[in-house]
């Protein structure tokens, strides 16, 4: 569990400090607006990232199985998955690269999400398989 | 992926049959059309039913005419269309009228619904099926959430947001008449908003909200959720597919994270 949890930390690191780097240029212009210790979680906030990004357009959300009747991943499919793998095909390879500048679906800007908004995205995902109520008022 | 197959299977059945659709969304006379420049329109008439079911321990006499209010309220704010733009789904090919799974493509989205909404009472669990939407009607609700702020906050309805069940407090909702409003709407899958810049808007939960607005891009979201699948507007009719209602509610109500009160008499 430990060990796991480990794994997990420094994996993410890695690959998130690799898509810093990648993207240092274009960060530095806009002042990081958040440094890591800043980062908090606001579930509004990764849910309009995910909403733009349009992942549910894809990964379906009403569906209660893991992969839907045309052989795609649910929402529900996403949140089962590992975060590290999560990160690694949504962000480091970009869903095979569609995502990246030249990529089919570069539209999707995903290039531009800091460190914080991806942690918060993953986190939202992995969210919705748990089921937390959503409270009102 | 086996239970929406069997769900697919029975909806066919049931067209060929000439029996009606059932569930929370049913749309009827489904159109697209492709500007052939990146911008789809969607059509159709849709009947989304929200079924209300009574768990209070004492009644809840003014459950007609909340579920009433509920019904207008929804009706308007799902009233008008919506659009959408950076929407990415398969490529739609307008000669062979479905959508091509080999090829992606971003296109901004019209949706002309005309959207008819109905709100019914229900009395027993047998008249609840899979793919309903419902709101269960509670006594009280004991789960509370810290919001942004840090601040601890007590609960007058929880939902398990897109497609899931919903539920209100009775007394509750009897002070704010749009909570069933509030409660539905995660389960069309918008989420709440706890920015205090924002106390006028509909989704916004904190005790200080002070207004019903929903936001073009909010409707937008809810008009998208409703043709979930984009590729069932190539069918003529359509049912939404099954959400496993009654007994994710069961398990729900059950979960005593949620510290739900009610008559355990009236859901067996
Ligand atoms: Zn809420």
């Amino acid at each position: 569990m430990v060990s796991n949890t480990i794994k997990l930390s420094l994996g993410s690191l890695l690959v998130l400090l690799f898509f810093n780097c990648k993207n240092a240029e274009k960060r530095d212009k806009n002042v990081i607006k958040i440094s890591t210790d800043t980062c908090r979680y606001y579930r509004y906030d990764a849910g309009q990232i995910i909403s733009n990004l349009g992942c549910k357009n894809c990964h379906l959300s009403l569906n209660i199985e893991k992969i839907d009747d045309r052989g795609s991943t649910t929402f529900r499919g996403l949140a089962a998955m590992d975060s590290l793998k999560l990160i690694d095909y949504a962000f480091t390879k970009k869903h095979k690269g569609w995502y990246s500048k030249s990529g089919t679906l570069k539209s999707a800007k995903m290039d531009t999400l800091s460190k914080c908004e991806i942690k918060g995205v993953i986190r939202y995902i992995k969210d919705f398989g748990r089921d937390i109520p959503v409270a009102a008022q | 992926m086996e239970n929406s197959l069997i769900n697919t299977l029975q909806m066919h059945f049931a067209l060929l049959q000439n029996q009606p659709l059932t569930g929370g969304i049913v749309a009827k006379n489904l159109r697209i059309t492709d500007n052939g420049s990146g911008e789809l329109s969607l059509y159709g008439d849709f009947t989304i039913t929200l079924k209300v079911l009574d768990l209070t321990t004492n009644g809840a006499p003014n459950l007609n005419s909340l579920m009433t209010f509920t019904q207008q309220v929804i009706s308007n704010k799902l009233r008008g269309g919506g659009y959408k733009s950076g929407v990415i789904i398969h490529k739609y090919n307008s000669l062979q009228k479905k959508f091509d799974r080999t090829k992606t493509w971003t296109y901004s989205i019209r949706y002309n619904f005309n959207i008819t909404v109905n709100v019914t009472q229900i009395n027993m669990l047998s008249q609840l099926k899979g793919n309903d939407f419902v709101l269960a009607v509670v006594d009280s609700i004991g789960y509370q959430h810290t919001d942004q702020y840090g601040r601890r906050q007590s609960s007058a309805g929880l939902t398990q947001g897109d497609g899931g069940p919903a539920t209100v407090s009775y007394s509750e909702w009897q002070k704010n008449k749009y909570f069933g409003v509030h409660e539905f709407f995660h389960t069309l899958g918008l989420d709440d908003i706890e920015d205090s810049s924002k106390k006028n808007r509909l989704m916004y939960h904190l005790g200080d909200n002070a207004g019903q607005i929903v936001s073009d891009t909010e409707r937008g979201n809810m008009l998208n959720f409703l043709m979930t699948n984009i590729g069932d507007i190539t069918q003529k009719n359509y049912a939404n597919i099954n959400l496993n209602t009654v007994t994710r509610l069961r398990t729900f109500l059950n979960n005593s994270t949620n510290g739900f009160k009610y008559n355990k008499a009236k859901f067996r």
